[in-house]
């Protein structure tokens, strides 16, 4: 005992501050529960799902809310709803939709998505180079870009509703053919009418 | 170890001020520097005259005087004309602009100059001032200081010195009657003149003075934050200092980061707004085949540009669109009907179409559409020269004359009924120019047309021919370009001189061989470099666009009735020499007339005197072909559409015919090449000859066609990017 409080007495300085560093790491041990990192990870997570789920909503708001490259922005797609919807009222006053309207107005939905998507095919060259030559935003290239994507869902949209009108008897290839030589036929005949105007001014 | 641990701070202002005077110093001086130099360079520019010879590329450093001195002529010729017609309140407006951009204002960066020396001044006041900095430096150990020699002192002048001051300080030499204190002084003189002593003859002593800066060895080095306490430590000034380095690096470096992004994002690489390019785009791929196209719907595009609506917020699309059409139709009633359209807004407006048009244009050519490629280039043309086809049709081109401003309404019978454009114009006299446009002060008509007429060129293109770089045929396939030799001529001469003035000068070029300049490695290399060797052109004359317009023209590649890729501009051409030309002012128009009429009944060519092109100089224009040419042996030919940017009158087709050689053609022409060289042996300049555009095969395109051919494969549509060269 006197040895050890001689030691004590005579080292107390240096004793005094070792037990204090002693104290100091053992205090930095302390119970943790296991729940402290799931619940970290958790909200993390929860977080980061948050704002993808956020910035995606942004984004297809945004991306609903641009309009189409193309001016009349899918009208004849309008007009099939329109017919469908029964928001037009028919002539004879009867509630009963003329199945063979909505037919017609479907293949001119066909034929329109024919025309836009030989156009878009045409032009994808020419939108490369502008894009290169850094003309164009990158706002209008993603807008060009989604278009390819709309007319497949809008191909696939009429063809759905091709074999819900035809109740599966006809095939969609042949709703293919017919839609093509209609817009064959449409630019035929716009062709003609241009020369024709053309013609007809010079005469004037 | 303690001691070492902590740090000592700047309380005394010892170190920190001149961490500040050295980051001032850094600022200021190089700043000072610039401003004295732009100081200097900017009296150069000071006139509006010297600015505009400035924007017109007379370089004075480059040409020699004679041409430099033709140039500035007819440059400053050019400027008197279109002042003279130009409205004041936009001859003003243009001068404030150049001054504005050309002669930079520099007292706002002069203020601040002076505010920073004002400071370093300060500063350095400070430092002279601080007590501490000099007792730090006294205390420093330096033993030539302490014994009173220099550093040149010989061994034994410090010898004498330290004698001296030793036996003044010497503890058993001191004057009587000190007082304890200054004993102690006194001795320590002693000890330091001692020491001093040895540091200078001590081996061992001065090798540690020369070391550690001290005779006794290392010293105790501390080590110190360059800042006075209070800065760092906690209290009201840390918090300051906290706040100040977050806002620095959480508010002004981010703001100023992404309003530099957002500029960018702005504006695409033609400067053109994103949403107006967006615009212009949608409604070119939007175009359907078969609507009216023409200035109007390019007018129409342009008053939607987003530039406007940021500009001048208060004004409406139709407002943009009225302003446009009142300057073509050359009326003046829209300031008197609304008044937010002023004629600084005209001014601002108008002269922004510039780069919109070619904007529409570029975008037109991507698209292949020739039709809207032609409109827009026609609708900077009517902006430029203020003229609406639509009314004055078909005389419109006449309007472009000095001094024009509308025309005559003539009789059903007058004979000048058929004068439609420029060069029929030219053809008359003097008298009937003045009738044909109803102008009754003749004398200064004539005046203005003769300044004209010197001022403003006309290009006329001599031959054209498909080349391959480097070999004398077209092989199938082939990388090739095509080189245009045009002629800038007065504006008064007729294109049926133009044959003449072809073989005119392939005559000279065959006694002179001008040719060989084109020979040299630079030139094999790059075909294009030729014509980037050339004069800038003139401005164009257009009293009544707002600024100063650049000459450029235009070429475009067309095939089946579609541009094949974006326009390739160039404004570069030898001119000078031949608006100044002697023998231009003495060429006899009339009797020139007479001959032109009887050449013409009887189908014969032009012949002009060879002295006529004595003085004058022809030019190259090559334009690389976005294809390359046809794979299969036959006779083709590429279409060119030339124009100008800015005049009426100038656009014309040109068709390149060129013809691909077969295998068995290119051996058999090979083999008539060695034989040639063969003979050669002998007849060395008939080698030389062939290597040009050989004697009379030149006379008929076709045959010149088959001459000059060759081969590389490299770029094909990569051509596209390289059009903003010519740009």
């Amino acid at each position: 005992m006197s040895f050890n409080s001689t030691f004590k007495n005579g080292t107390h300085s240096n004793s005094s501050t070792f037990e204090n560093e002693a104290d100091a790491t053992s205090v930095q041990y302390k119970n943790i529960s296991i729940l402290t990192p799931i619940i970290y990870v958790t909200v993390l997570l929860c977080s980061l799902m948050y704002l993808q789920r956020y910035v995606s909503t942004k984004k297809h708001q945004k991306s609903m809310q641009t309009p189409s490259i193309f001016e009349d922005n899918y009208r004849p797609r309008e007009v099939y709803y329109a017919i469908k919807e029964k928001q037009y009222t028919t002539s004879n006053g009867s509630d009963k939709i003329d199945e063979n309207a909505l037919l017609s107005a479907l293949i001119h939905r066909g034929a329109s998505v024919f025309r836009y998507k030989i156009k878009l095919n045409e032009t994808k060259q020419t939108f490369d180079i502008l894009y290169k030559l850094g003309s164009m935003g990158e706002d209008f290239y993603e807008r060009y870009e989604r278009e390819f994507k709309l007319i497949e869902m809008e191909l696939e949209d009429c063809i759905r509703e091709y074999a819900e009108l035809t109740k599966g008897k006809q095939s969609p290839q042949r709703f293919a053919e017919i839609c093509q030589n209609v817009c064959f036929n449409e630019a035929i005949k716009r062709r003609v009418a241009f020369y024709d105007s053309k013609v007809q001014n010079k005469l004037k | 170890m303690v001691s070492s641990s902590t740090y000592e701070y700047d309380e005394n202002s010892e170190t920190f001020p001149f961490f500040i005077l050295t980051a001032l110093l850094s600022i200021t001086i190089p700043w000072s520097i610039k401003l004295i130099y732009q100081f200097l360079s900017n009296n150069k520019f000071k006139s509006i005259n010297a600015i505009r010879l400035k924007l017109a590329n007379v370089d004075h450093s480059k040409e020699d005087k004679e041409t430099l001195e033709k140039k500035k002529k007819s440059i400053e010729c050019l400027y008197e004309l279109q002042d003279s017609l130009k409205k004041d309140t936009f001859k003003k407006l243009e001068y404030e602009y150049l001054k504005a951009n050309n002669s930079k204002n520099i007292t706002k960066e002069f203020f601040i100059v002076t505010v920073l020396w004002v400071v370093v001044a300060y500063v350095y006041q400070s430092i002279s001032n601080n007590a501490k900095i000099f007792e730090t430096i006294a205390s420093q150990f330096d033993p030539y200081e302490l014994l009173g020699v220099t550093l040149s002192s010989s061994e034994k002048d410090i010898k004498s010195a330290y004698r001296k001051l030793s036996l003044k300080f010497h503890p058993d030499k001191l004057p009587s009657g000190l007082t304890d204190l200054e004993k102690l002084k006194y001795e320590e003189s002693f000890i330091l003149i001692n020491k001093a002593y040895q540091a200078l003859t001590d081996e061992i002593v001065k090798e540690n003075y020369l070391k550690y800066g001290h005779p006794d060895g290392p010293q105790q080095v501390s080590q110190g934050i360059a800042l006075p306490k209070f800065v760092v430590d906690n209290g009201f000034y840390s918090i300051i200092m906290v706040l100040a380095y977050c806002l620095v690096f959480m508010v002004v470096i981010p703001y100023f980061v992404s309003k530099w992004w957002n500029n960018s994002s702005q504006v695409n690489n033609q400067g053109i707004n994103i949403e107006t390019s967006s615009y212009i785009i949608e409604k070119v791929f939007n175009l359907k085949k078969g609507s009216v196209i023409d200035h109007n719907l390019i007018l129409e595009w342009l008053s939607n540009a987003h530039e406007y609506k940021v500009q001048f917020p208060e004004l409406t699309t139709e407002d943009i669109h009225s302003i446009f059409i009142d300057h073509i139709n050359r009326e003046n009633k829209l300031t008197s009907q609304n008044s937010k359209i002023t004629d600084d807004v005209k001014f601002k407006v108008i002269s922004k179409t510039h780069s919109l048009i070619k904007f529409t244009l570029t975008v037109a050519s991507c698209f292949n559409n020739l039709s809207l490629s032609i409109a827009s280039i026609n609708c900077m043309k009517c902006i430029t020269q203020a003229i609406n086809p639509d009314l004055d049709d078909p005389r419109y081109e006449l309007l472009q004359l000095p001094g024009v401003e509308i025309l005559p309404e003539l009789k059903e019978d007058s004979k000048f009924k058929g004068i439609k454009n420029l060069e029929q114009f030219f053809m008359l006299s003097n008298g009937e120019k003045c009738q044909v446009l109803g102008i009754e002060n003749k004398d200064e008509f004539a005046k203005k047309i003769d300044k004209y007429q010197h001022t403003v060129p006309k290009l006329q293109v001599l031959s054209s021919k498909v080349v391959v770089q480097d070999q004398p045929y077209i092989s199938p396939g082939a990388v090739v370009h095509i080189q245009l030799k045009v002629l800038m001529t007065g504006i008064n001469y007729v294109s049926s001189l133009k044959q003449a003035f072809n073989l005119l000068f392939e005559q000279r070029d065959k006694a002179k061989k001008i040719d060989e300049k084109y020979q040299t490695i630079e030139h094999l290399l790059d075909p294009h470099k030729k014509m980037h060797e050339q004069e800038v052109l003139p401005p164009v004359f257009a009293p009544r666009f707002p600024v100063t317009k650049d000459t450029e023209y235009i070429i475009l590649m067309i095939d089946n009735g579609k541009v094949l890729q974006t326009p390739i501009f160039f404004n570069k051409a030898n001119w000078s020499d031949n608006l100044n030309s002697k023998s231009y002012d003495q060429l006899d128009k009339h009797q020139f007339f007479t001959q032109l009429v009887e050449s013409q009944k009887s189908n014969k060519q032009l012949t002009v005197e060879a002295n006529v092109i004595e003085d004058m100089k022809y030019s190259y224009v090559t334009i690389p072909c976005p294809l390359p040419a046809a794979e299969q042996p036959g006779e083709y030919s590429f279409k060119i559409y030339l124009d100008h940017f800015g005049m009426f009158g100038y656009d014309q087709y040109i068709t390149v015919p060129y013809k691909v050689l077969s295998e068995d053609e290119i051996k058999a022409y090979e083999e008539e090449e060695k034989q040639k060289k063969i003979k050669a042996g002998e007849y060395i300049e008939i080698e030389e000859d062939e290597y040009g555009l050989s004697d009379e095969e030149e006379l008929s395109e076709e045959e010149e066609e088959e001459e000059n051919e060759s081969d590389d494969n490299s770029s094909v549509y990569s051509d596209i990017n390289t059009d903003t060269d010519e740009e």
